[in-house]
């Protein structure tokens, strides 16, 4: 399948005046994903609808869209139904091969056993999990609780071990949701007390709102961590730069094809959505000669944007964009 | 009637009380507000019945719609449509305005306007100002054109002479941030024509957050300049306009009726902006939460809300910009 990733001039120009001068020269993207569709199951609805996206692709994307930068990954399990959850751990295992600057997180869902996670983990140099609401134990993605797609069982061993885990939170105000704040309180301070926990998509705030209502009770947890990826809008990058431990965040893409498209995931109210400006017939933009951006691009001006306002300085941007990580992870990128 | 102006739904109503029905002071000043009859616009026009008519009953009605229990007043605006007879546009917006000390109104102007009718309308029917518009360009590109194109020199000159206001949509694809703009502007208000007090629409025209970054440094010292705040839906402009400029120069509009009353905003890609009217765009599913789209004007007020707290404006300041600013500028006894 071919590519659907395009970067056009306009995107390179944009890179050049917005970002040259401020990307520092290290990324270590939190939040990337590996696509092998040979172990996604034929009658599966995300069968195919991506191209296979080996760690070749993952580094070739890389060198496109932030030229002239080192950068290294942390590979989490794509969450596509229909996966073969096993073969795509292995798959990740496999295309890691031991790179020393590389960590992953296993795809985990609530079926998979404590043999099988307790093994990847010790044998395969996973470092955490990364759950999805696709796979809710009840059949609902949108409302679904923690639980309810990482069980106790799992969550014990977890804890156990240790263990990172990447969270999407569900339920429509994310990390606003009381539910959500309540669970993320009880297993960080009582409960599961030595999971790290890395709040994908700032705490799984597209809009301002969950992470205005979220920010409060999760600055106060330990062992909360966030990633940045794939969020367009300035404004929850406002509000967690504002509110919390710069050394709690963790820069990421959400790479390959969901900040791909051109166009952004766009904010109304308080619902957002992905708008994909190729695909909207009305978009013509006739006035101006200015064309969309990637939505990498979206995400990096609202969080350059974001960083200026609440003056963040060189250093803070650095550890966000790669030195947190590699404290955190112990990563030898000397 | 206000009905017919806009599909107010529930989600609209209860975004209202959650975030703006403490913040909204009680009394607004609307500084870019339109008046449309389409009985006024040539049959040929490709603009003719495309909106609903919209009087001075129909924008109180919407006005206590969307605003409900403030008490709301207007600058109105000529409202540029292609083939609209301009002179009977002008008088029937003085005679739905006429004897209310409260309201004042710009002037439909054009290119062609003969300066005998400016100058009678702004004596003798009370307009303080003219409202031009690019779609008007004498150069017929819209898109690209530069303010003497769509507000010729014998226009300014006489705007001079008069003291007049003058609601300017920028054109060219920066706006505000565009070279030729600002060296215009810069002319304009300290050598040829001290005299011409300019309202820059929409932000100085920044719907993205370029132009007004680009433009703010000349913007904010040159005399005579002026904001209103219509339509504009991205927080980034309104940050650096409070963050950048003096308060006391900015005036609220919204830019109603048909140009706010969708259920969406003007988003911003890149460089690029445009209207994303979020039912006409069938992908717009939203299947994942029972969150909705809301009416562009809230959109425009919440963006308005949170950069007046990023930037830390007080009530007093809030209560310049919503009101007090124009009375003040406009000599209007709102008392």
């Amino acid at each position: 399948m071919k590519s659907l990733f395009e970067y056009r001039a306009n995107d390179k120009n944009f890179w050049n005046e917005e970002f040259e001068d401020w990307i520092p020269k290290r990324i270590f993207d939190s939040h990337v994903h590996l696509i092998n569709n040979d172990i996604i199951s034929k009658n599966s609805i995300h069968k195919d609808i991506y191209p296979n996206e080996p760690l070749s692709k993952i580094k070739e994307w890389h060198r496109t869209v932030f030229p002239n930068r080192e950068v290294n990954s942390l590979i989490i399990g794509k969450p596509l139904i229909g996966t073969d959850v096993n073969a795509h751990n292995d798959f990740i295992h496999s295309e890691i091969n031991g790179d020393p600057l590389i960590r992953s997180h296993r795809l985990t869902t609530p079926k998979d056993s404590l043999i099988d996670i307790e093994s990847d983990i010790r044998k395969k140099g996973f470092q955490g999990l990364k759950v999805y609401r696709y796979f809710s134990s009840t059949g609902d993605p949108n409302e679904c609780s923690i639980t309810d797609y990482l069980p106790h069982n799992q969550l014990e061993l977890a804890n156990e071990l240790g263990l990172w885990i990447t969270l999407h939170m569900a339920k429509q105000d994310g990390c606003g949701d009381e539910e959500n704040l309540k669970d993320l309180e009880e297993f960080t301070t009582k409960r599961y007390p030595n999971i790290k926990w890395i709040l994908a998509h700032i705490a799984r705030s597209f809009t301002y709102r969950p992470i205005e209502k979220g920010i409060d009770k999760l600055k106060n947890l330990p062992n909360i961590w966030y990633d940045l990826s794939a969020v367009t809008d300035i404004r929850p990058f406002i509000t967690l730069f504002n509110n919390e431990n710069h050394k709690r965040i963790f820069y990421g893409t959400d790479g390959i094809e969901s900040v791909s498209f051109h166009g952004a995931y766009n904010a109304f109210g308080h619902a957002h959505q992905q708008l994909e400006t190729d695909k909207i017939s009305s978009l013509k933009l006739s006035h101006t000669t200015n064309r969309p951006i990637i939505c990498l691009y979206e995400q990096l001006i609202a969080m350059k944007q974001a960083s200026k306002i609440c003056e963040l300085n060189k250093n803070q941007i650095e550890d966000i964009f790669w030195k947190n990580a590699i404290r955190e992870f112990n990563i030898p990128w000397d | 009637m206000a009905n017919k102006l806009i599909d107010y739904r529930e989600h609209d109503k209860n975004f209202w009380y959650e975030e703006l029905e403490e913040w909204v002071p009680k009394r607004i000043y609307d500084c870019h507000i339109h008046m449309l009859n389409n009985s006024l616009i040539d049959d040929s026009s490709e603009h003719k019945n495309v909106f609903p008519d919209a009087d001075l009953e129909g924008i109180k009605g919407w006005h206590e719609t969307v605003f409900p229990n403030r008490d709301v007043n207007n600058l109105f605006l000529g409202r540029p449509a292609l083939g609209t007879r301009i002179n009977e546009y002008n008088d029937w917006l003085f005679n739905q305005i006429k004897g209310n000390p409260l309201t004042r109104a710009h002037r439909l102007t054009t290119p062609a306007d003969s300066l005998e009718d400016i100058e009678s309308d702004i004596k003798n029917k009370g307009f303080q100002g003219l409202k031009v518009y690019r779609m008007y360009s004498v150069t017929g590109d819209m898109a690209n054109c530069t303010i003497e194109e769509f507000l010729t020199h014998e226009q300014l000159e006489l705007a001079n002479e008069l003291g007049l206001w003058v609601t300017l949509h920028m054109s060219r694809e920066d706006g505000c941030g565009d070279e030729k703009n600002l060296k215009d502007l810069t002319e304009f208000t300290t050598k040829r024509y001290p005299n011409i007090k300019w309202i820059l629409a929409h932000i100085a025209r920044s719907f993205t957050y370029r132009p007004i970054k680009r433009g703010i440094d000349t913007l904010k010292n040159l005399p005579n300049i002026w904001y209103d705040l219509s339509a504009v839906t991205d927080i980034r402009p309104y940050i650096t306009l409070f963050s950048e400029e003096n308060h006391k120069r900015i005036f609220y509009g919204t830019d109603a009726v048909e140009s706010v009353s969708f259920h969406g905003a003007y988003s911003a890609f890149g460089h690029a902006h445009q209207q994303v009217e979020t039912d006409n765009i069938p992908s717009l599913t939203f299947s994942h939460t029972t969150n909705r789209p809301l009416i562009c004007i809230y959109e425009q007020l919440i963006a308005m809300k949170q950069a007046s707290i990023i930037c830390e404006l007080d009530k007093n300041q809030l209560e310049d910009i919503f009101w007090r600013n124009a009375v003040r500028e406009f000599n209007v006894p709102w008392d």
